[in-house]
């Protein structure tokens, strides 16, 4: 597909300036491989670049957002951004936290846009089951939990508890990842992670005291 | 294990978590976990908030990921190629008309509104003027009356210029035109008298306008009603504008209250913005509005005098009626020649008596002693009151700032003087009262620079303690003491006593509060000015004191307009050959005064009644 050429201009220009001149190896010597193509006028570059990224994307809209229409948009969203801000791309960090980052932005963004309340209907095929042989005292009892009604909890929580929840939680972010991502230090990431988790597990407790009120 | 030390190993147990619905901390060693356990097994507490944190732990961990729509990809696609499309249509669209003079459009849209305005000009001199601009604009009755009276063609501040243009329109024949109407034509201005700004001295000869019945009928077209006119006129020059208001406010109400429906309707068809409160209330009770707002700037009557206060809350609330009228009749032309008609319509230059009695010159000279840091302001204003015998009342909205004076026996109007600079206020007299009132920078801040913290001032002052060991020369010699001056504390006053008059002494101190010169243990007179105030005897506490800090002159910063000269003379009572010119201060006039006025800041407090009446009927 032919783009027009400010959008190439705007969005490659630099790339090859600030791209190490040596490659390093494994994953970020394939993204970088990419961004580089991609700037040498492969489409096709990001097309991979784009398959390769889009279900974490996808996955991190939909976690903070808790709504797949909204997480389709922010995907696409995030994408068009990266193509046409790849220049800003110093490889200074992985490709996939720099990925990470201008999502948690757009879906940022989307959340101060839109209303808050978003209702979302709950879905027998989401339901997973809970079960472990760890002893009783670090393990809860076998239980059926929604995965949409995590979600939804999830996203009745403010935003930057929003993000650490999913980061952290659905996507399996590390520490050193989160704090590339969000840059926060270890401290302020520790200190927020603490205080979402007992967000959420206050709310989630209140959630089921209701529905078992309501049963 | 306590269970701070508990909670703490929660946290860690849930970050060290290996994932899925293991819950064993990973780095853990089986002592930490032993102590944890036998924590939770014997607290109730930690161990429901453990469930609970354990619950949500693993119910984070469900939503597994979720594989995006397969037509991701393909809709990002279709969605670069329409932004392409959007961000290359303006510029094709330009190609294809073959210029690229897209700057040129704001000057089409500027030449368009030139258009529109001559337009609207033309409109507004031809259309017949609305009831409500014949009874509540006076501006074409004024001019015609005030000779030559165009005060304001003085520079006002860098506002708006007045420039009266003549378009080249042919007005049909009857129609008045604005030379007509008096408004300020060119050959007006230049034969206006000069006129000097905002302040004026006194001239009680000025004739402000002449009295109705002296002007003779209304020219045609001008259908004001008598009783109208004169009212109008009276409220903007009158001796008593309020009690005028007051007599003749039944015909105001049955007058504005007829043309007030035209004008909300033909506000509300046009789509302007609705009518201000003050118009809307102006015009359905006059006599209440005026009330409230005489009630509501009483203390600024007090200060400045209830005709100068009335009349600039009349040339306020009589522009925004011309505003309303201007919106109805859609001109911008007639809102500015109404600011340049309010503005130039001069108050009554009437004296303004200074309303500071003797007791409280005499005050403002009494040493106090004040040690404080970070004290209310309230509250020291109740010790000043209390150290000079004068009330000192505090703005209520300032009372909680926190100030800080390492002075003793610095006379009361330094020490007030450090409050105001410290709080960003003013100091006003009231009869027998002193106010602290937030100055004009602080009103206009909205009540920020009140709340915000003021960094109190050094202690001790760099400044006075330099004018402590160093006064200057001019009190030195003032203060040689004469040949006849009593050596005995306890003594006559001398002549430089009365140049501070009626010093007293601290509470218990010695010598009733009248010192002689030179009345010290063993010190001579210069010495005793640099001898600092904590290291003075007992026995002559203030002399040498009062006399080094008087050698700072007031702030005129801090002490308005309404205290005329006084600060100047250090606050010393005029004698009665001094009366006459100094009961004359300058007045402001126009909308100077409105600008320069402080509003009074009401606070809002839930009202009591009902408290009472609870309270009534629980009994």
């Amino acid at each position: 597909m032919s783009l027009g050429p400010r959008v190439e201009a705007a969005g490659r220009a630099g790339v090859a300036e600030a791209l190490p001149a040596t490659e390093p190896v494994g994953r970020v010597d394939s993204d970088l491989n990419l961004i580089r193509a991609f700037r040498a006028g492969d489409e096709a570059a990001f097309d991979r670049l784009f398959a390769k990224y889009q279900e974490y994307v996808y996955n991190v809209c939909l976690g903070v957002l808790a709504n797949s229409d909204d997480a389709r948009d922010c995907t696409q969203e995030t994408f068009l951004r990266v193509y046409r801000k790849v220049g800003e791309f110093r490889a200074e960090a992985a490709f996939s936290t720099w990925l990470y980052r201008v999502t948690v932005n757009v879906c940022v963004g989307q959340l101060r846009k839109r209303p808050r309340g978003a209702v979302t209907s709950l879905e027998e095929e989401n339901v997973r089951e809970i079960a472990d042989d760890a002893p009783e005292l670090w393990s809860g009892p076998v239980r059926q939990v929604d995965e949409q009604l995590v979600r939804d909890v999830v996203a009745e929580l403010p935003e930057d508890y929003r993000v650490l929840l999913v980061l952290r939680y659905f996507q399996d972010l590390s520490y050193d990842e989160m704090i590339q991502v969000l840059g926060y230090n270890m401290s302020q990431l520790k200190v927020k992670l603490h205080r979402a988790r007992r967000a959420f597990a206050r709310k989630w407790a209140a959630r089921e005291q209701s529905a078992v009120g309501l049963g | 294990m306590k269970c701070g030390q508990a909670e703490k190993w929660m946290d860690a147990a849930l970050d060290e978590l290996s994932g899925g619905t293991d819950f064993v901390p990973a780095g853990w060693t089986a002592q930490r976990r032993a102590e944890l356990e036998m924590h939770l097994s014997g607290c109730a507490a930690c161990r429901a908030q453990w469930e609970v944190l354990r619950s949500a732990e693993a119910v984070l961990r469900v939503p597994k990921p979720v594989p995006p729509p397969e037509s991701l990809l393909a809709d990002f696609r279709q969605r670069l190629a329409a932004e392409e499309r959007r961000e290359e249509r303006p510029a094709q669209r330009d190609a294809r008309r073959g210029y690229g003079w897209r700057w040129l459009w704001p000057l089409g849209s500027v030449a368009a509104a030139g258009v529109a305005a001559a337009a609207v000009f033309v409109l507004n001199i031809q259309a017949p003027m609305t009831p409500m601009q014949e009874i509540k604009s006076p501006e074409h009755r004024d001019y015609r009356t005030v000779s030559p009276a165009p005060v304001a063609m003085a520079p006002r501040a860098g506002k708006r210029k007045v420039a009266v243009s003549s378009p080249a329109v042919s007005l049909p024949k009857g129609k008045t035109t604005l030379a007509d109407r008096g408004r300020p034509t060119p050959q007006r201005i230049a034969s206006a008298p000069s006129f000097d700004g905002a302040m004026r001295p006194v001239t009680p000869q000025m004739p402000i306008r002449a009295p109705v019945a002296e002007r003779g009928a209304a020219p045609p077209g001008d259908t004001m009603h008598p009783q109208t006119e004169a009212r109008d006129l009276d409220r903007l020059a009158g001796n008593h504008p309020k009690e005028s208001l007051r007599n003749d406010a039944p015909i105001a109400e049955q007058e504005s209250k007829s043309q007030l429906t035209p004008l909300r309707a033909e506000s509300q068809a046009r789509g302007k913005p609705a009518l201000s409160k003050d118009i809307v209330g102006l015009a359905e009770k006059p006599s209440v509005y005026f009330r409230q707002h005489a009630e509501a700037n009483s203390l600024q009557q007090k200060q400045f005098g209830s005709q100068v206060g009335t009349s600039a809350q009349l040339s306020s609330v009589s522009k925004q009626l011309s505003q309303s009228a201007t919106l109805n009749n859609g001109s911008a032309l007639e809102a500015q020649n109404s600011e340049i008609y309010y503005a130039q319509v001069p108050a009554e230059p009437t004296p303004v008596e200074l309303s500071v009695s003797a007791a409280v010159l005499n005050a403002l000279q009494r040493p106090v002693e004040v040690r404080t840091q970070n004290v209310r302001v309230d509250d020291l204003a109740l010790q000043l009151s209390t150290d000079a015998d004068v009330e000192v009342k505090v703005d209520p909205q300032a009372g909680r700032m926190s100030v800080t004076l390492g002075e003793t026996g610095a006379p009361l109007w330094r020490v007030l003087e450090d409050v105001a600079r410290q709080t960003q206020m003013e100091i006003y007299p009231s009869d027998n009262t002193l106010l602290l009132r937030p100055s004009k920078q602080a009103n206009l801040a909205l009540g920020l620079a009140v709340t915000d913290k003021v960094e109190p001032r050094r202690y001790p002052d760099a400044r006075s303690k330099k004018e402590l060991n160093y006064p200057s020369g001019r009190f030195r010699q003032d203060a040689k003491p004469p040949a006849e001056a009593p050596t005995a504390p306890g003594g006559s006053p001398t002549p430089a006593s009365a140049l501070a008059p009626a010093p007293r002494g601290p509470a218990g101190g010695a010598g009733g509060g009248l010192g002689g010169f030179g009345g010290g243990a063993g010190g001579g007179f210069g010495r005793n000015l640099r001898t600092s105030p904590r290291s003075a005897p007992s026995s002559a506490p203030f002399i040498g004191t009062r006399l080094a800090y008087s050698s700072r002159q007031p702030d005129r910063k801090y002490w308005p307009a309404a205290w005329g000269n006084l600060p100047e003379r250090g606050f010393e009572i005029p004698t009665a050959e001094e009366l006459p010119p100094l009961i004359l201060a300058p007045v402001q006039v126009g909308k100077a005064l409105t600008n320069e006025v402080p509003q009074v800041r009401l606070r809002r407090t839930a009202p009591a009644k009902p408290a009472a009446k609870k309270a009534r009927s629980s009994r």
